[in-house]
């Protein structure tokens, strides 16, 4: 297992003008600020190449690249350095606020765009399954967010009445 | 909460900053760590999610005789 192999081959892509935009986000990209996350797989989203008259963002030629340089599918997966990968289209304002305003960060000497803490925990929020609500639980308990950043975030994406709720959920003290 | 309780959590709070404040590199390594134990598991539980024996082999030997 290798998962720097994973940022080289995105950043490759990305160089190579086969993916316009990206970012890192799940839990890989938790861990560039927290303790690490065990999981499953790493999420990446991509700004796909439009087609000519096209609305559709086709993923093709990512997937098409990477089987040129040997990787392969594994579902909806592809394999780099034993990890699955997937590449996610960014499927909320939110997700494509976070890929404009995303991180770079280096790793062992290659350049990887990951989402920053505060859309990450905003991301965390909005999903709102247990898995994320434990995961902005550990983002607010860390320190790490700029708290500042994250309420212009909640308030610019209306995830205010979701954020009050999660804090009377979970960071109110109880008696 | 009582103050043992307390200690721990307190404990485990240090853990947690301990392991975020490592390099990018050093948390990157732990989770192909994580992910190869994962593997291994899952491999594991594929192959066997139930622990089973052979039959033994006595069994159809020794059919009762009528």
């Amino acid at each position: 297992m290798d998962i720097t192999e994973v940022f080289e081959v995105i950043n490759r892509m990305h160089t190579q003008g086969v993916i316009q935009d990206y970012a890192i986000g799940g839990a890989v990209g938790a861990t560039f600020y927290l303790e690490p996350i065990s999981t499953l797989d790493v999420d990446i989203f991509v700004s796909f190449q439009a087609e000519s008259q096209s609305v559709i963002l086709d993923p093709q030629p990512v997937f098409e690249y990477l089987k040129s340089q040997g990787y392969f599918m594994q579902g909806e997966y592809v394999m780099i350095g034993g990890w699955p990968v997937q590449f996610l289209p960014p499927n909320s304002k939110l997700v494509e606020a976070a890929m404009v305003n995303a991180n770079s960060i280096q790793v062992a000497g290659t350049t990887t765009r990951v989402f920053s803490a505060e859309y990450l925990a905003a991301i965390a929020l909005e999903t709102g399954r247990a898995k994320d609500k434990a995961r902005l639980l550990q983002f607010v308990e860390s320190g790490t967010l700029d708290k500042v950043a994250f309420d212009d975030i909640i308030k610019e994406q209306s995830l205010v009445e979701k954020w009050k709720v999660f804090s009377k959920q979970f960071l109110e003290e109880t008696p | 909460m009582n103050s043992h309780f307390q200690k721990i959590q307190a404990s485990k709070q240090r853990m947690r900053n301990v392991l975020q404040e490592l390099p990018v590199r050093e948390k990157m390594r732990l989770l192909d760590e994580m992910r190869e134990r994962a593997v291994v598991l899952q491999n594991a539980s594929n192959k066997a999610s139930v622990l089973r024996e052979e039959q033994a082999p006595y069994v159809s030997n020794q059919v009762p005789k009528s």
